[in-house]
């Protein structure tokens, strides 16, 4: 238990020493860490930098597209993961049952999830899902059998998420395929991102899931792919580039070559612009420009295309833009990723929980509920700056590498030293791949629902309701 | 589900209603836009739960959203509540609460009824033909007449339905986007928006001036109605936070004389005569003066107030009283605060920031104010710790407010100074000794 007044000092004093989160946020350069769709937006349209932070990922508009996407994204990794432990336990599997594996993980994926269905009016999605997931699954089960012999020596690491401060991009990678050039000298032990980067790597294959049968790519798509793999690059210290497969539902497509000469200027030109604060001079739109619908109706129109009162809107969105980026930059949103504290020294101030391990009997797949167990070792005591509905994050212990899926504390236990879990989204297979459930675990603090907003919903806000003008007051007269 | 109109004559309003309170139901009839100023205590979801039902036949579904799920939970029992007391036989599915109920089950575990999960559970099994969760879902929501939910969550409801009036709570702590976010599921621009905050209380958790100004931006350009007549805290409590409203606030006669002495269980035994006339039931509101002697620490921390909190506490508990609220400004404080105070069975006794705090009450309050320091410069001295945090502060405690501080650092802050010249006044003011 850690109870003495002194503990309060060292708390204090190592903080100190080290920097703050925030101090640490603020030596970054650039201030805050884009996603890599964004900047492969930003790329081929300089005027996105305007509000580069919430055009994101939103590419489009469809009801429920998105939701059916990450749908098949999650069946099909967790499926393929079960599969390949089976293969990895010695368990000979027919393609009748891998194909039911897909199969049974879509119904649950359903059943789990229904309520972001029911929000996105899909009353049905489950022919949808199927749609795609009948020519993957088939493939796949064909792929799988023919190579299953490789899997003994491959390490498996599903939506892992890269950060690195140095190069200012957030990517996150569906599947990677890990092959060591040594043996790893005890399987059943889980390998935790920090010692990843130790291992001598023979190659990498990163795996990216793409909905629906193959579709040409777009250059956005290939700068995309070339920013991940120069990330994952430099991440884990490789020396040659990995391989870069997009899996569509009938046909794997390999990206062969790499352009990071580009990635690193448009990076360069992300910086300048981001650092300029001011928008650049531009009039007009550019015609090539993949952002057509948001470019042109309004954000980013031309100056005497727009009446009067859209101008003064305009001009206050954007000073608005500006103002919450700079919010964004502040917030605890990646307190947890740019924390230099190991997760020892997170535990002891209170940010974190570590040394916890999985009950295997307490999961629940349909609840999505898990229980994370104190080490007997390990008192329970200081756990002080949770409580039940707070949103968390589970790791290895370094939420920087690795895969991190998020969920609500349910119920606390201080005389068993547990705390019960519920998943947000079905993601709870990353806890368990590749005998990930004998690690140990750190739950860190999460509080995500503060962070990102899209410009989606501003816009809905100034381009619908009429009280935009009245609320923002100098909107209307700018 | 079969529409059902209600006669709002047959509601009860009156057993809750006051002269402001009323007033302000009475501007959803003929206005769209109504902004409330409703300071701490002043029936704020009160008015809310009233102007729901207010609105029910004509703009259903009103959405009612607030910045946080304990909040939401509030209004859902006070809606609750008032069905109740007007004996309304309302269909299930009438009301939804939607989004993180994870606290419910355990603060209110009678109104899990109304969760979506519940509803849903409850229409499959009533539903002979077999329906599935998400159409059940789906029928629920688009018949709902009102829904509940953060304004992180409402976000999510515009795609499938589309409000006829929100109802925003703690309208102050909600940013700009969530504001417009919210706005945006009104189905058309008659729709009716109700904004109920205190722009003298907390801003958003941010640094954006756009987000801190909306709702003073809102009160700016609308005629707004404030309530004045408080029902939490007694007429000593009130008397610290008054000046900060221009005097305008008035207890009502039922909580204005209430004090620890009616719900203290036990007598004074045990405890030291030094902590037994901080803790008299008489003294309502009291300033423990550190004096000088516990500075503050790295990162505004002050474990000397700590051990203070921490003695006068358990002399609470010791009488029997466990529904206390610890309250500091400060994050690290506040890990400080649970570290020391940890016990295994800490049922009633809350402890977090101010900001965390917002919107909630105890019965007693007990704050650390944690600055201690020999900075002439105000804002060097006090900085965080404004007058709208402190107000917040001081106003959380129902029958006893408690400030632990030095005095020599607070009343550098005018506001500060004031507040503890009132202590002084009702001979509340102690300075802590060791030997206390």
């Amino acid at each position: 238990m850690v109870s003495s007044r002194e503990h309060g000092y060292e708390v204090a004093s190592r903080i100190e020493s080290q920097g703050s989160a925030n101090d640490i946020i603020h030596q970054l350069e650039p201030p805050t860490i884009p996603r890599i769709s964004a900047i492969a937006n930003m790329a081929w349209c300089e005027r996105a930098a305007y509000s580069i932070s919430f055009l994101g990922v939103e590419s489009n508009y469809l009801p429920g597209v998105g939701d059916i996407g990450s749908a098949v994204h999650r069946i099909v990794i967790k499926s393929t993961l079960e599969i390949v432990q089976s293969i990895k336990n010695g368990i000979r599997l027919g393609k009748s049952d891998m194909l039911d594996i897909f199969s049974s993980n879509a119904h649950e994926e359903v059943d789990v999830n229904w309520k972001f269905y029911m929000l996105s009016g899909l009353e049905q999605p489950l022919p949808m899902i199927m749609q795609d997931l009948n020519i993957r699954a088939d493939r796949l089960a064909n792929q799988l059998i023919t190579t299953s012999h490789d899997f003994q020596k491959l390490i498996l690491r599903p939506e892992f998420t890269i950060r690195n401060p140095k190069i200012p991009l957030e990517g996150r990678l569906d599947l990677l395929k890990i092959r060591p050039r040594d043996p790893v000298p005890d399987s059943s032990k889980y390998i935790a991102s920090d010692d990843l980067v130790k291992l001598n790597i023979e190659d990498i294959e990163i795996v990216q899931i793409k909905t629906g049968k193959t579709k040409p790519r777009t250059p956005r798509v290939y700068m995309q792919a070339d920013a991940e793999a120069l990330l994952l690059m430099e991440t884990l210290k490789l020396k040659k580039a990995p391989s870069y497969t997009w899996q569509f539902a009938d046909k794997d497509v390999k990206h062969r070559s790499f352009n990071f000469a580009k990635v690193c200027q448009s990076i360069n030109k992300f910086v300048r612009l981001w650092k300029a604060r001011e928008s650049p001079a531009i009039t007009g739109y550019c015609p090539t420009c993949p952002l057509k619908v948001p470019c042109v109706g309004w954000h980013f129109a031309r100056s005497d295309k727009l009446s009067f009162e859209d101008l003064g809107r305009r001009r206050a969105a954007f000073n608005l833009s500006r103002k919450i980026r700079e919010e964004i930059s502040d917030t605890d949103r990646w307190k947890v990723y740019a924390s230099s504290r190991s997760a020892e020294e997170r535990h002891h101030d209170g940010w974190a929980l570590t040394g916890l391990k999985l009950d295997t009997s307490e999961i629940v797949p349909i609840n999505q509920e898990i229980v994370l167990t104190s080490a007997e070792d390990r008192p329970f005591g200081s756990f002080i700056d949770f409580s039940v509905g707070d949103f968390v994050t589970v790791s290895d212990g370094n939420p920087n590498l690795g895969s991190n899926p998020t969920a609500i504390i349910t119920n606390i236990d201080l005389e068993k030293s547990s705390v019960r879990l519920q998943s947000i989204r079905n993601d709870l297979y990353v806890l368990t791949h590749d005998n990930r459930q004998t690690a140990t675990f750190t739950m860190d603090r999460f509080d995500f629902d503060k962070g990102l907003t899209t410009i989606r919903y501003l816009d809905d806000f100034f381009r619908q309701s009429s009280y935009a003008d009245k609320v923002l007051g100098q909107g209307a007269v700018a | 589900m079969a529409a059902i109109n209600f006669d709002i004559s047959s509601l009860n309003f009156n057993q809750s209603e006051n002269q402001e309170q009323r007033a302000a139901r009475d501007r959803t009839k003929i206005e769209n836009m109504i902004p409330i100023k409703g300071p701490p205590g002043t029936g704020k979801s009160t008015v809310i739960s009233n102007c729901c039902f207010e609105l029910v036949n004509e703009y259903s579904p009103v959405l009612v959203v607030t910045p946080t799920n304990a909040m939401v939970d509030s209004i859902l029992s006070k809606i609750d509540s008032l069905s109740r007391r007007s004996n309304l036989r309302l269909p299930r599915g009438f009301i939804i609460r939607y989004g993180n109920v994870t606290e419910l089950k355990y603060s209110y575990p009678h109104l899990n009824t109304y969760t979506l999960d519940s509803l849903v559970v409850h229409h499959q099994a009533n539903n002979s033909g077999g329906i599935s969760r998400i159409r059940a879902g789906m029928d629920l929501m688009q018949n709902a007449r009102i829904i509940l939910c953060t304004d992180y969550i409402a976000k999510d409801l515009k795609n499938i339905i589309q409000a006829g009036a929100v109802l925003i709570d703690e309208a102050g702590l909600i940013s700009l986007d969530k504001m417009g976010t919210i706005f945006s599921s009104l189905r058309d621009n008659n729709g009716k928006v109700i904004v109920i905050g205190d722009d003298k209380q907390l801003p958003p958790p941010s640094h954006d001036y756009v987000a801190t100004s909306l709702f003073r931006s809102i009160l700016t350009h609308f005629s707004s109605t404030l309530l004045r007549k408080e029902y939490r805290f007694n007429k000593d409590i009130l008397d610290l936070i008054n000046h900060y409203y221009d005097n305008q606030l008035v207890a009502d006669h039922s909580v204005q004389d209430i004090s620890t002495a009616d719900i203290a269980i036990k007598d004074y035994d045990g405890v030291s005569n030094n902590l037994r006339k901080i803790l008299q039931h008489d003294k309502k509101i009291v300033f423990v003066d550190t004096n000088d002697e516990r500075r503050e620490e790295k990162h505004f921390v002050n474990t000397g107030e700590v051990a203070i909190v921490k003695e006068v506490m358990k002399g609470y508990q010791s009488i029997g009283i466990n529904n206390i609220m610890v309250i500091t400004p400060y994050k690290q404080q506040e890990r400080m605060l649970q570290l020391h105070l940890q016990q295994p069975n800490r049922q009633g006794i809350r402890i977090g920031t101010v900001d965390k705090f917002q919107g909630q009450e105890a019965e007693v309050a007990i704050i650390s104010m944690v600055r201690s320091n020999t900075w002439q410069d105000y804002h060097e001295a006090i900085g965080f710790l404004n007058n709208s945090r402190a107000c917040v502060a001081f106003s959380r405690g129902k029958r006893k407010t408690i400030i632990v501080g030095d005095q020599t650092t607070l009343t550098k802050n005018k506001f500060l100074a004031r507040a503890i010249d009132t202590v002084t006044r009702k001979d509340g003011f102690f300075i802590w000794r060791n030997s206390n």
